[in-house]
């Protein structure tokens, strides 16, 4: 999924509406480049029980990987 | 090394830090940390580069304590409100250098920069009324004991839900 | 918790690309060394202390930068994501600051008794209605951009180009409220009082009550989140 250039909250809405649309095992990947989501989606994750890794792909850009329960 | 840079601090580090720097701040320069004084510095200087003059309105009347000195000095421009807002730019590229996730944003669209743009118009605004934004009005009001801060975090929080339903209504 | 299948998939993904990661630490270490240069100018110069402003604007900045402080977010987490760690952490933030707030003004009145709010080191204002029309839009305008007052300039140092549109849309705000602030006051702020809590109810009562009532506030926060989530956040 392509959050480029959005701002917080919304990768992480959009990541949730996408999760719950996703069969258990299913893994997302969400691109973004706002600093704060990382961090927000890790507490999320951790929270509801999501396995989580986080990929610096480039220069102030990441990519995290949700993969659902 | 290079690991370390890159770890986002905890929230917790991160707010006793900010409270912390706002007890500096108001200790060494007597003024306590305030962000929204210096975009209306900026706002009127541009409009008295226009040819109007902003300074002769009540506003700056009532809070000359606060303004006087900076508008006869001609530094609207140059003056410790930029300097600190400046600083935090500043301080915020470092940071994101240091940890080698700076990087030149894009624009998605146009109702992206619309929200942007309204989300700025509105705070401005509040920001006039109640004499503060977040951390003029809040952030630095409830530790100067001020009841208006208090009534400010009620009603911030208010505008928070629903600004947030908006955003949930607009993005489907 | 770990996944062996997110971890192949990220080496499958991985493998087409060469890591092409520049470090960016050399230009972090230039302009530190420009804003110490700036310092310095403004040491010889000083104007009025000016360079307290600069240096702990940057220290804010840093910090901000780096704990990802979003006040825009611990206002709207708790009802978005139901995540109250910002909140809690703003609520530390307030603790320290009160603490050492009180300590300056009570100095400060010792020394001067009489004066005015005005004088008063900190922030001070008149509350009323207008205190709640403006928070209540200012509210909705920081969920809209996305970032406070304080975020529009962190992201901007990050290298984001839309805080600019924040910004611009602050500056306009703001001035246009200055303008129609003779509106506000006839109606509104004329007649609402100033609250200065120690006035009422002495100095070091006002100082442990509210430090008592954000502490209160921190508990009910982190239950909160513990009653909703479970308790692992």
């Amino acid at each position: 999924m392509d959050c480029l250039y959005e701002v917080c909250p919304i990768p992480l809405i959009k990541a949730v509406r996408e999760l719950k649309k996703m069969a258990p095992g299913d893994i997302l990947v969400v691109h973004s480049d706002e600093s704060c989501v990382g961090v927000m989606m890790k507490e999320w994750a951790s929270q509801h029980h999501y396995s989580l890794r986080i990929v610096e792909s480039g220069a102030g850009e990441w990519e995290i990987y949700l993969q659902k329960p | 090394m290079k690991q370390w840079l890159k770890k986002p601090w905890p929230y917790w580090a991160g707010g006793i830090l900010l409270g912390a720097l706002n007890v500096v701040l108001l200790a060494a320069s007597g003024s306590a940390w305030q962000v929204s004084g210096g975009y209306l510095l900026w706002g009127s200087g541009f409009l008295e580069k226009l040819g109007l003059k902003p300074f002769q309105w009540d506003y700056f009347q009532v809070y000359n304590t606060q303004y006087q000195k900076i508008i006869a000095n001609h530094s609207v421009f140059l003056n410790q409100h930029t300097l600190l807002n400046l600083g935090v730019v500043a301080g915020s590229s470092i940071a994101a250098l240091l940890s080698s996730q700076f990087k030149i944003g894009k624009i998605k669209g146009i109702k992206q920069a619309a929200f942007a743009l309204l989300g700025g118009i509105l705070m401005g605004y509040g920001s006039r009324l109640v004499g503060g934004c977040n951390i003029g009005g809040f952030f630095s009001g409830i530790p100067s004991f001020s009841l208006h801060a208090w009534v400010f975090w009620i009603f911030i929080a208010a505008g928070a839900w629903v600004g947030t339903k908006i955003l949930l209504k607009f993005l489907t | 918790m770990h996944s062996e299948e997110i971890d192949s998939l990220i080496r499958e993904r991985q493998k087409g690309k060469q890591p092409r990661r520049k470090s960016q630490i050399p230009y972090a270490l230039a302009l530190l060394l420009l804003s110490c240069t700036g310092a310095v100018f403004l040491w010889v110069f000083n104007r009025g202390g000016l360079i307290v402003f600069w240096i702990v604007g940057i220290a804010l900045g840093i910090v901000l930068r780096y704990s990802r402080f979003c006040f825009a977010a611990a206002f709207r987490d708790p009802f978005l994501t139901k995540n109250t760690g910002l909140m809690r952490a703003l609520l530390l933030a307030l603790m320290v600051s009160t603490t050492g707030f009180a300590v300056i003004q009570h100095r400060f009145l010792q020394a001067h008794p009489n004066a005015g709010y005005d004088a008063i080191p900190g922030r001070i204002n008149s509350v009323g209605l207008h205190t709640v029309l403006g928070a209540f839009i200012f509210g909705i305008g920081m969920v809209l951009a996305g970032g406070c007052a304080s975020g529009t300039l962190m992201r901007i140092g990050e290298g984001h180009a839309l805080p600019w549109f924040t910004l611009v849309g602050f500056l306009i705000g703001t001035t246009l409220g200055a303008k129609d602030y003779p509106f506000w006051y006839g109606r509104i702020i004329q007649g609402s009082p100033v609250v200065y809590f120690p006035e009422y109810i002495g100095f070091g009562a006002a100082v442990l009550i509210q430090i008592a009532i954000l502490v209160c506030l921190y508990w009910l926060a982190r239950r909160y989140q513990d009653k909703t989530l479970g308790k692992e956040g």
